[in-house]
């Protein structure tokens, strides 16, 4: 099941805007590799999902993933064939506010050839741009 | 490490905030700041290029020239932009050769433990230490390849390191090996519903009955109002 949260203060958010870069979770914290956004995006449950999924299947029992991204905002829509008005849709589904340098998902445990192809099904799964990131040691 | 052997040429920054910090990267220079022994902080400005040779050696301390007053610096901080490509901002504090320093190194994990279906993590990166400047490690180097599934290493099992005492709590978990538990995936007990009509999550200080009340009114609602136009 997809990834969204327990629970809400409320049901329904305002757009907002995405202007800008990431200034937080901009670097591997975790793992050894990552998968950097390099694009904007309301990356949905499902998208980080299905890649959570490629990572998983691919590398079977080994290494760790970890997922750098929740979906926490609900973005709604209204019904087909429906009359402009009456509201705001009901939420159709949950999606996580990517801008451009955010870590998407970190890879540890597995050496660098697999974790680059690991990385690559996961991007290509993905929305955006992506690119692979190594962990910096040190300053 | 040792004592410092590359030489920095940095110059004052008569300029401060973001615009002007702006200006000078497109011009190839990073704004750095100058600090410590009870001297007043001087904003400075490196070469980028320089700079950025400098690092690539690994070093972190440096013989910094400014305006042809030279100092013994220990790089305390770095800043980078969102995509950690470019350095936009440096720390230096100056340092005395004789005088114990308080700084943080990073742990370095050698080897491959041979395990199965296990993964090996590393939770800490880097510890806090307390040597003088010609001691700082490059990093503490730290064997892994003897590790089993299960095993735990902490800061105290860290070799000890002639001249460098260890601050951090010798407590901490460095290294754990742990077995992945496959995943199981329950067959689920209700039909999972179709996007856009997902289960919602419960709303913080709605009680149930508010929610039945709203419910009734979202159906009224979805009415139309007039006769609807064919």
């Amino acid at each position: 099941m997809a990834l969204m949260p327990k629970r809400v203060k409320f049901r329904k958010s305002q757009r907002g805007r995405m202007k800008g870069k990431a200034q937080r979770g901009n670097y591997v914290a975790f793992g050894d590799f990552g998968l950097q956004a390099m694009e904007q995006v309301w990356m949905s449950a499902q998208q980080i999902e299905a890649g959570r999924v490629a990572a998983t299947h691919f590398l079977r029992r080994e290494g760790k993933l970890w997922v750098r991204v929740f979906p926490d905002k609900p973005i709604s829509g209204k019904p087909l064939e429906t009359r402009m008005g009456k509201g705001k849709g009901e939420p159709e589904y949950w999606a996580c506010c990517v801008r451009p340098g955010r870590i998407l998902f970190e890879l540890g445990g597995v050496p660098e050839d697999l974790a680059k192809q690991a990385l690559r099904r996961v991007a290509n799964k993905m929305p955006i741009r992506t690119r692979l990131v190594v962990r910096r040691r040190g300053l | 490490m040792g004592i410092a052997t590359e030489t920095l040429h940095a110059k004052k920054r008569e300029t401060s905030g973001t615009r002007a910090s702006r200006r000078v990267r497109t011009e190839g220079q990073v704004p750095a700041v100058l600090y410590g022994h009870k001297e007043a902080a001087v904003p400075i400005l490196l070469a980028a290029e320089e700079f950025g040779e400098a690092l690539r050696h690994h070093g972190r301390m440096f013989e910094l020239d400014l305006d042809g007053h030279k100092d013994v610096v220990l790089l305390k901080d770095l800043q980078y932009d969102s995509f950690g490509d470019h350095i936009i901002h440096a720390d230096f504090m100056r340092i005395a050769l004789d005088e114990t320093l308080t700084l943080e190194v990073p742990i370095q994990l050698k080897g491959v433990p041979k395990i199965e279906h296990a993964v090996l993590q590393q939770t800490l990166a880097q510890v806090e230490v307390e040597c003088l400047p010609k001691d700082i490690p490059q990093a503490l180097v730290f064997v892994v390849a003897d590790m089993l599934v299960g095993d735990i290493r902490r800061v105290r099992d860290i070799p000890p390191v002639p001249g460098v005492k260890i601050l951090t709590d010798p407590e901490l978990i460095v290294a754990t090996v742990t077995a992945i538990i496959e995943e199981v995936v329950a067959a689920p007990a209700v039909a999972v519903p179709a996007e856009g009509t997902g289960v919602e999550p419960e709303v913080i200080g709605r009680k149930a009955k508010e929610e039945g009340e709203e419910g009734e009114e979202d159906e009224e609602g979805e009415k139309p109002a007039g006769k609807k136009k064919e």
